[in-house]
């Protein structure tokens, strides 16, 4: 499903944020990227959904090689990779029912299938209750449930996370992972980078640990196999 | 395509409530600087015309030798027409000049004349100045031709030279202008991008085609553009029309063109240009913020 072979990503301020990465991540994973700041867990991530190009080195997504990606056709991509972010990037003046709505409208979703599609993953998330609520009348556990939200609103086979408990309390976290997983149990492939030791003790996931940006152990590769 | 358009006139008319200031601001850069535009456009095409109506008076005249009979004179000014630096020749006779002479010199009393001492002759216009030395040797090889003299006074030359500065320079400027200009509404235009930066973010994250991303943009643009420029049309056409009367009463000599003679051809080209600057402008803003073309 997801796989890098030989990558190096250097930043054009010579920062080698990582170096010889080969992983791979089959179809319906769970898989904890684990490491220190700056160990180059967000890098990864973003090599997938092309927010960044590796030096050397190629990156596949259901076989296919994104790093030959052309620019336009990267919204393509992007519709079947869900992200998640530390810091949610939710529109403030929208409630969490339009925010969620907002990710169909700009990608040309019929307008009339909209509602059930929302209904559906505020459902997932358990925050169809409060679906009227703006973020700043929502907790930091419920901003990132409705990001995860909008992350699987087109139903896309790859969810990533960066840091998606950075900002959140243990039983909020907790409960977010929780969220992570039902989602992984659908058959969605979850990537999820943190930098919280518990959470896949916790949840007994494949742990890929980056360390100065190479891959200093990959753990539980056959766990969720099983 | 379909179900995009309803969402993306949603989005630039949300926008330009939101954003009143920005967007007032963004027309207005575009009418001072379309204003200016039309400005030195207008006195472009006025330097252009007085160079035209200028040229209309260089001319060289040839005298005909007294025995070149009407028909063959006909056939010397026929062959002056076909020289490609000759906008036009025109035969004289000779009674037609001495009148003339008589309308230039009151003093003289040319009716008691017992002979007509002027010859017929054959008027050119030039279309070049440059060229009037060059017609004058080739005018005067024909052998009915007497001589040739020319109508070139030094100031009608000066006055040519001067408008030939000012139309350059106007040229210049109105080059320069175009560029400040799609640099300072991309400016202006940044500004309203910039407050939108998290949708953009949003929109390239959940994989908004790019069009979409900075159609509405565009779109924006495109209104500032035609707001500003339309506005700035208007307020040329006041400040102008008041111009043209003031020299018409003030500088009788100065040909100046009356607005109405211009406006189709000056406005279409401000409005023209104006909402292409818009959406050029705001085309360069939105990129700016796309981390996906970088």
């Amino acid at each position: 499903m997801i796989e890098f072979m030989d990558v190096y990503l250097k930043y054009p301020n010579g920062v080698e944020a990582l170096k010889n990465i080969n992983i791979n991540v089959e179809k319906g994973e769970f898989v904890f990227l684990m490491g220190s700041t700056g160990s180059g867990k967000s890098s990864l991530l973003k090599l997938i959904y092309r927010d960044l190009l590796p030096t050397s080195g190629v990156v596949y997504i259901n076989n296919h090689d994104v790093t030959e990606l052309p620019v336009e056709r990267i919204p393509n991509l992007r519709r079947k990779i869900g992200v998640v972010f530390q810091d949610y990037k939710l529109l403030d003046y929208k409630n969490a029912y339009e925010n969620i709505a907002y990710a169909l409208e700009v990608t040309g979703t019929d307008p009339k299938n909209i509602p059930e599609k929302v209904k559906m993953v505020l459902e997932v998330v358990g925050l169809w209750e409060k679906k009227d609520r703006l973020p700043e009348q929502l907790s930091g556990g419920e901003k990132q449930l409705t990001a995860i939200a909008r992350a699987i609103v087109h139903n896309p086979p790859v969810l990533l996370a960066d840091e998606p408990t950075g900002n959140l309390d243990g039983d909020s976290a907790w409960n977010v992972i929780k969220i992570l997983d039902y989602i992984n149990s659908k058959g969605t492939t979850v990537m999820v980078a943190t930098h919280d030791k518990s959470l896949p003790e916790r949840l007994k996931k494949r742990v890929i640990i980056l360390k100065d940006g190479k891959v200093a152990s990959d753990e539980g590769a056959s766990l969720w196999k099983s | 395509m379909g179900v995009y358009l309803p969402f993306f006139f949603r989005e630039v008319s949300q926008s330009l409530r939101r954003n009143i200031l920005l967007n007032v601001a963004s027309a207005s850069t575009v009418l001072v600087l379309v204003f200016m535009l039309g400005f030195f456009s207008l006195l472009v095409v006025n330097v252009n015309h007085l160079i035209r109506e200028t040229m209309k008076k260089i001319q060289v005249v040839a005298d005909l030798k007294s025995q070149v009979s009407i028909e063959k004179a006909g056939q010397v000014k026929f062959r002056i027409m076909k020289m490609p630096e000759v906008e036009r020749a025109r035969f004289v006779p000779k009674e037609v000049n001495l009148k003339n002479f008589g309308k230039d010199h009151p003093d003289i009393d040319v009716k008691n004349l017992n002979d007509n001492p002027l010859p017929n002759t054959i008027e050119v216009d030039i279309r070049d100045p440059d060229k009037i030395e060059y017609v004058k040797g080739e005018v005067k090889k024909y052998p009915e031709v007497e001589a040739v003299k020319s109508v070139k006074p030094e100031t009608l030359q000066q006055l040519l030279q001067m408008a030939r500065s000012i139309y350059i320079t106007g040229i210049v400027i109105i080059l320069v202008l175009l560029v400040s200009t799609v640099f300072l509404i991309a400016n202006t235009i940044r500004l309203t991008v910039y407050s939108r930066r998290k949708e953009i973010e949003i929109m390239e994250l959940v994989g908004s085609p790019l069009w979409f991303i900075r159609g509405p943009f565009v779109l924006e643009g495109l209104l500032h553009g035609f707001v500003g420029s339309a506005l700035a049309i208007l307020l040329l056409n006041l400040i102008y029309s008041r111009m043209v009367e003031w020299v018409v009463r003030m500088l009788k000599f100065v040909p100046l063109l009356s607005y109405s003679q211009v406006a189709f051809d000056i406005s279409l080209f401000l409005l023209i240009i104006g909402i292409l600057v818009g959406g050029v402008a705001s085309y360069l803003s939105v990129n700016k913020y796309l981390k996906i073309c970088k």
